[in-house]
């Protein structure tokens, strides 16, 4: 990481373009032939309300979907399929229930034949930094819901992705872990200025992570406005240019939310 | 270790080696749950009522004793000294003949069918080749194979593992195939994200994944080994515990063919423990995220 210039677009999409076909048949335009590109080095978070494609942007940048039509180019060569290079943290944990804690964090280094002391000194690090390091030989279902995220951010990070692509993995927790795992994950990824591309509806979320914000709307799927989060660190939730932010995208997504 | 150790041989001094054992015993007894034996014992109770009372007539409803004494002869006859009869003696050769069929025939089709499985669930490839043929001879009865087995491979053992494979392969089948098929897409897309290549996905997250589903078919699978064992040795095996039991009723002796379906009793619960106690191992993961135990 780091040895490219920070600002410059690492991954780009041009004129993407999702459709799926629904259970009536009718055609649903995930997204609607989109412009869109990341700077390397900021933490970009997508923002909209359900439908806005989203999370379907994120899976082409991902590879684990393919666009109708356009294409998202990572350094300027199309992607095809899914690479270690952009690791993603799911909305669930999403481990496998079968693997130990270690054995979770050691799956990426292994099956890309990294070399074991140098994957497992990193695995080390990051798992004495959430603080779980004596779980490490511990099934995840031996652990809480929020370990079971922590565990699930860091095997990504222990496989050390370029990039790293986040669907909404906080949604399911309660306030107070999910503040606290904002926090820890902030700290993961600025110390390395790791490129991060998270997915959210949640605003406060949203600008409490982000150095730029990309607004999007549904039907049709596309992008409304990018905004910088020109705040201080750490953020406070509650502070007055917080609330500013907090008000600006509030009345961006509101008309937009669509009645199910 | 050593202080272990002193600790033990304290305790035998304390209390005498003998009052350790008899509180392992007791504590053993206490692990007994007398709600399992309750069926059982009434049901033993009834039968014996039912023999004592006259009911029926012997040679359709031996006593219970009668049940224990032709197992006995069955095994080594100079235990009960009863007159000799066709299955005196016979039983070590039966549970080794009857055991080496039903478990062989049970590895061989397991086997195949875990392959198969697995290949039909991961590729649709090899879905359209295989999958029509399976989904055509599965509903066909098993044992209406019986004819075809004898005049194909004669009598003896080829016929009865033939028979064997086949019904177990039906049966693991259908599991395999639905519990690689569900392995969840979530953990494919890690495994994909994470670096692993299809071939490692496979070995690494969709056999491990589908494992609970395999462990239920082979379950299915052992019992459908013993099923299509006997029926072979009715008819196609001059010996085994389907043997004995087929001459039972051919020379009306009710008690060595309820003797015999204790034992096929016997041997298929212990088969099945030794898979469930193989999956409880293997499954660890598994039973502990739905809270039960297998």
């Amino acid at each position: 990481m780091g040895a490219g210039a920070v600002g410059h677009p690492i991954i780009e999409g041009q004129q993407v373009r999702k459709t799926y076909v629904g259970r009536d048949s009718r055609p649903t335009v995930a997204l609607a032939g989109i412009d869109v590109a990341f700077r390397e080095g900021d933490i970009t978070l997508l923002v909209g309300p359900s439908g806005c494609g989203k999370t379907t942007l994120l899976n082409i940048i991902a590879g684990f979907e393919k666009a109708d039509q356009g294409a998202v180019f990572e350094r300027g060569t199309p992607i095809k399929g899914p690479h270690p290079r952009r690791g993603v943290i799911f909305q669930d944990p999403n481990l496998f229930p079968w693997l130990t804690v270690w054995e979770n964090l050691m799956f990426g280094p292994n099956v890309r034949g990294e070399d074991k002391h140098v994957a497992g000194q990193r695995a080390e690090e990051l798992l004495a930094m959430v603080g779980l390091l004596k779980f490490r030989d511990h099934l995840p279902h031996q652990l809480s819901g929020g370990m079971r995220h922590r565990i699930a951010i860091i095997r990504t990070l222990a496989n050390a992705p370029e990039i790293l692509l986040a669907d909404e993995p906080f949604t399911a927790l309660d306030e107070h872990t999910r503040r606290k795992l904002q926090e820890d994950f902030y700290e993961l990824v600025s110390r390395t200025r790791q490129t991060v591309i998270f997915v959210t509806h949640n605003i406060e979320e949203a600008i409490y992570l982000a150095d730029r914000a990309v607004i999007m709307s549904p039907s049709p799927g596309r992008i409304k406005q990018v905004i910088d989060i020109d705040l201080p660190r750490p953020r406070d939730i509650v502070d007055l240019r917080f609330n500013e932010y907090r008000k600006m995208l509030f009345n961006l997504i509101t008309p937009d939310v669509m009645p199910e | 270790m050593t202080s272990e150790n002193v600790n033990a041989s304290e305790l035998v001094t304390e209390d005498g080696p003998q009052s350790r054992a008899a509180g392992r015993v007791f504590a053993y007894i206490q692990l007994i749950d007398p709600l399992k034996f309750a069926l059982p014992l009434a049901i033993i109770v009834a039968w014996s009522a039912a023999y004592a009372s006259h009911w029926l007539p012997p040679v359709l409803l031996p006593s219970p004793w009668a049940v224990v004494r032709a197992t006995l002869n069955w095994i080594d006859p100079s235990w009960t000294g009863d007159p000799k009869a066709y299955f005196s003696g016979t039983w070590l050769t039966d549970a080794i003949g009857s055991s080496f069929r039903a478990l062989t025939g049970f590895c061989i089709g397991s086997a195949l069918a875990v392959i198969l499985g697995i290949a039909v669930g991961w590729s649709s490839k090899a879905e359209r080749v295989f999958d029509p043929t399976v989904q055509l001879l599965r509903p066909m009865p098993r044992t209406a194979l019986l004819p075809f087995a004898i005049i194909f491979f004669g009598l003896g053992n080829l016929p009865a593992l033939f028979l064997v494979v086949y019904g177990v392969f039906m049966q693991v089948y259908l599991q395999v195939v639905i519990g690689v098929k569900l392995v969840s897409r979530d953990w494919r897309r890690a495994a994909a994200m994470l670096g692993a290549s299809q071939t490692q996905i496979l070995w690494r997250v969709i056999i491990p994944g589908a494992l609970p589903h395999i462990f239920s078919g082979l379950r299915l699978g052992i019992a459908y080994a013993w099923t299509m064992m006997i029926l072979a040795e009715m008819f196609a095996v001059p010996s085994g515990f389907g043997y004995v039991l087929w001459r039972g009723y051919e020379f009306m002796r009710m008690d060595i063919v309820l003797a015999g379906m204790f034992m096929l009793g016997l041997f298929g619960y212990l088969s099945d423990r030794i898979i469930v106690m193989i999956a409880r191992r293997k499954l660890v993961w598994a039973q502990e995220l739905s809270g039960t135990q297998l």
